[in-house]
């Protein structure tokens, strides 16, 4: 009982009352103490050797086998230490004892960044985060040696967002890939990475990363406050930190979006938000989010204007659909028959005349048979993909049209809603996927009025939605007509002239005025 | 960013008095509507963050003010109950007879309680959405139902005569009345000096589309059959048949109803929450709105028994009962201001 609410009191480990404890001279003591306190760390090697230029002098390296640079800490720490140091100086020049810890700092190692701790706590973290500790007998600080290399996946095609046109990279787990690849995009000092730990027992890495100048201050301290105001045990995805720093934890709405895209977030964070990248995930938080995010898609802005103007307009054609097609299909057939043109009501009506089901049940069950499809299509080894897609598109729609079980309109209706929801982001999909269950209940019970009730709800709910201040709806409610050049439409670039207003009011202008291209006698 | 726009047009029921005139009725209203709002606003910026129920007991006097406030409440319940009716009345008689009115009016004011409940600011935002909507499909409407329209329905102007034609602007200036609502809105407001001029925008906006709908209507049907019919804008919108593909179109008008009479009836549901809390000194005005939502629901499902009977009240009774409170004791209080001097400049 006790322990269970000491346990609520501080998520950490327990047994760390060594962690602010100074490290002493003697080698070998500090070793007694490493050694204890990495008991039964396996993947920890403690190497001792000895000093080329002085042999009283101990050293000791300790590192984790897999997260440093195997062939770095061999080379460049140990073989410069016990081999190679006498050659390189005069003959005559002798060091001391005392002198040891300055000298092997100064002259003695081939690392390109070093640091010293004197805590056993720092010790342990930056072994524990890869670096490698170089221990010497006579000084109660070590040095670090940032020798890390670990085994990563390559950066490859983003997974989620695909596009046709456009850069290939996406993130991948290494935080510090993931900041190069942000760097690489931004060569500008004023792109800013804070770097935050967070969980008591993982202690992963959360960079706060903005464009200092563009990025409303306000922004950065209201990210970094919920942020540490986080005490948690463990983050070991993105998801973690987005619901412990959501300003709605009871919408089914996340008002914080996600991706891997490098590029996306390159352009967001130009627009004038923070993204929050997470060690040891791929997906990157953006705030704050706004729901037009759902119909745009980086490649809308490396593509031709004209068509894809056209295509944001047909992804909110889909957005519609996929909200209010079967609950608009189970209102008509239900309550409505008479606002059907009368061919169209005839031929479903002769389609439904065998089917033993009210509209309802059975676009219900053909709803949950594409969600069960769509689950199963993400979780399956891939080897037995080819079965489940044969077995869905065949045998569920197929046959069940065959057997009467469902009318063919519904099929069609049901396959039109899961394609309509693939135009759309996919994490902005998820609440409207869970909505669509009960507003076609509510539609199959209280018709076309009671959808349109619904529908004004869930407009209301959503109007009333911030993130980190700023309106969910935003801009279409609170209603900025010149932003809906970046929404409705996508604008050229030549005209994209400002960052929406309420993010990026510290440095509205993103580019010259007149810069559409023209003939060179009537450019200015 | 808060506008002035949360006035809505409501639906022609009544084509009444004016015949082929009627158009020029609501330009008449219009200009009334405009200096019923001079009035109020004039008032509101007397005294700068307060409501009409904070400046009231200001003005008169703790009690006179406070009961003088609770007869406003009442018209805010009343106002919200009436809207709620007027639209869920058109939707039983005109699509679903056989479903109780009752199951439509608590639908409606369930929308209208949670919008409230979501505050001012979301209210003001969604009216951002519903009011360009509406006024969009408001025109295609009647853009498509231009085949069925003569010119000659509108003919002769001026013909009815000058008393039927302020007689029949009684009605849509109790309407444009219902501006008296920016008693309470205006220390809401986040521009405060251009109040007037935002004012003023609206309630042309107003006019715009209430003149739409009812040059669209006569221009369809002409006056004979306008009057006689219950919600002409609904018949006009079943004349509509583009190529025996484009009709069926009741839908917009019920949309549009739906839209306008939920958003309407949660601001007055608002104001009535927050005057009645601001007169009985509490601080949050969300617990009242259960209470209140419920009131309005049984107050607009029992006070009149038929639509018919709704009608007439709302032509014959509503305008001298509204006009009182709307121009008549607001007209008094500025005197009263201006005498006593009371307020800031």
């Amino acid at each position: 009982m006790f322990d269970f609410f000491k346990r609520l009191e501080s998520p950490g480990v327990k047994e760390q009352s060594w962690r602010s404890q100074k490290l002493k001279t003697s080698l070998k003591e500090n070793l007694t103490t490493l050694h204890f306190i990495l008991a039964d760390c396996y993947d920890v090697v403690f190497r001792e050797f000895t000093f080329a230029q002085l042999p009283d002098i101990r050293l000791a390296l300790i590192y984790v086998d897999g997260l440093a640079d195997k062939i770095q800490v061999s080379n460049f720490v140990m073989r410069s230490l016990s081999l190679e140091v006498p050659p390189a100086l005069p003959k005559e020049y002798k060091i001391t004892k005392a002198q040891a810890f300055d000298f092997i700092r100064d002259r003695g190692l081939c690392i390109h960044q070093i640091g010293e701790a004197n805590t056993l706590g720092e010790v342990i973290d930056a072994v524990m985060s890869g670096d490698t500790a170089l221990l010497i007998d006579g000084h109660a600080k070590t040095i670090i040696n940032g020798a890390r290399g670990w085994e990563a996946r390559s950066i490859e095609d983003s997974k989620t967002e695909a596009v046709v046109r456009g850069p290939r990279e996406s993130f991948v787990e290494t935080l510090r890939t993931n900041t190069s690849l942000l760097r690489r995009r931004i060569k500008n000092p004023a792109l800013k990475i804070e770097i935050m730990p967070i969980g008591k027992i993982t202690h992963t890495d959360v960079a706060i990363t903005y464009i200092k100048g563009v990025v409303y201050p306000g922004l950065v301290t209201e990210v970094k406050e919920r942020l540490s105001r986080i005490e948690i045990d463990a983050v070991l995805e993105s998801g973690y930190l987005e619901e412990l720093i959501d300003d709605n934890p009871l919408s089914p709405f996340c008002t914080i979006n996600h991706t891997d895209r490098a590029d996306k977030v390159a352009a967001l964070l130009l627009e004038g938000r923070v993204a929050i990248i997470t060690d040891g995930t791929p997906y990157v938080l953006t705030v704050p989010t706004l729901f037009n995010e759902i119909i745009q898609s980086p490649e809308d802005y490396y593509q031709r204007y004209f068509f894809y103007s056209l295509i944001r307009l047909i992804r909110i054609a889909a957005l519609i659909i996929f909200l209010t097609a079967p609950a608009s299909y189970v209102a008509l057939l239900t309550f409505h028959q008479e606002m059907l043109p009368t061919a169209l009501l005839l031929s479903i009506a002769g389609q439904r005349e065998a089917v033993p089901f009210p509209t309802l049940v059975e676009v219900l069950i053909m709803d949950l048979t594409f969600e069960i499809l769509r689950e199963a299509g993400i979780r399956m080894p891939q080897p037995v993909g080819q079965a489940v897609s044969i077995v869905g598109a065949l045998v569920i729609g197929e046959a069940s049209v065959k057997a009467g079980l469902v009318a063919p309109a519904t099929v069609i209706v049901v396959a039109l809603t899961g394609i309509a929801s693939f135009t759309l982001c996919y994490s902005g999909t998820l609440p409207l996927r869970l909505i669509k269950f009960p507003l076609t209940m509510i539609a199959a019970f209280t018709g076309l009025f009671g959808l349109i009730c619904s529908l004004i709800i869930l407009i209301t709910h959503l109007a009333s939605l911030r993130s980190f201040g700023i309106p969910f709806l935003y801009p279409v409610m609170p209603l900025s007509p010149a932003e809906l050049k970046d929404v409705v439409v996508r604008a050229p670039w030549w005209a994209l002239l400002t960052r929406p207003h309420l993010l990026g009011k510290e440095n509205l202008h993103r580019m010259k005025t007149g810069l559409k291209p023209r003939p060179p006698g009537e450019r200015k | 960013m808060i506008y002035a726009t949360l006035i809505l047009f409501i639906p022609q029921n009544t084509v009444a008095h004016a015949k082929q005139d009627a158009w020029l009725s609501f330009l008449i209203a219009f200009a009334g509507g405009v200096l019923i709002s001079l009035v109020v606003i004039n008032l509101s910026l007397r005294f700068p963050g307060k409501t009409l129920f904070e400046y009231l007991p200001l003005i008169l006097g703790r009690w006179p003010g406070k009961i003088i406030g609770f007869f406003y409440v009442w018209l805010f319940i009343h106002f919200c109950a009436l809207v709620d009716r007027e639209y869920c009345s058109t939707i039983v008689a005109a699509f679903m007879p056989e479903t109780p009115l009752v199951v439509f009016l608590i639908h409606g004011t369930t929308m209208s309680a949670y919008i409230t409940y979501c505050g001012l600011e979301v209210l003001a935002r969604i009216n951002q959405l519903f009011l360009p909507l509406n006024a969009g499909l408001l025109t295609i409407l009647f853009a498509l139902a231009t085949p069925e329209m003569k010119v000659a329905n509108i003919l002769p102007v001026f013909d009815t005569g000058l008393l039927p034609l302020v007689k029949s602007t009684i009605t849509p200036l109790s309407w444009f009345g219902e501006i008296i609502t920016l008693a309470v809105i205006v220390p809401y407001l986040a521009e405060q000096k251009n109040v007037y001029r935002l004012t003023i925008k609206a309630l042309f906006f107003v006019l715009v589309l209430i003149e739409i709908a009812t040059v669209g209507v006569l221009l369809v049907f002409g006056p004979t059959l306008t009057s006689s019919y219950f919600f002409p804008v609904l018949s006009g919108t079943k004349m509509i048949n583009i190529a025996n593909f484009i009709e069926r179109l009741e839908i917009i008008p019920i949309v549009i109803w739906i839209t306008s009479g939920t958003v309407k009836g949660a601001l007055f549901l608002w104001a009535a929450a927050l005057g009645s809390s601001q007169l009985l000194g509490l601080k949050d005005y969300r617990p009242l709105i259960l209470p209140l939502a419920v009131i309005v629901t049984s107050l607009s499902y029992l006070l009149h028994p038929s639509i018919i009977d709704l009608l007439n009240f709302l032509t014959q009774t509503f305008p001298f009962y509204a006009l009182t409170f709307e121009f008549g004791i607001p007209f008094l209080l500025l005197i009263i201001v201006l005498i006593k001097g009371s307020g800031k400049k």
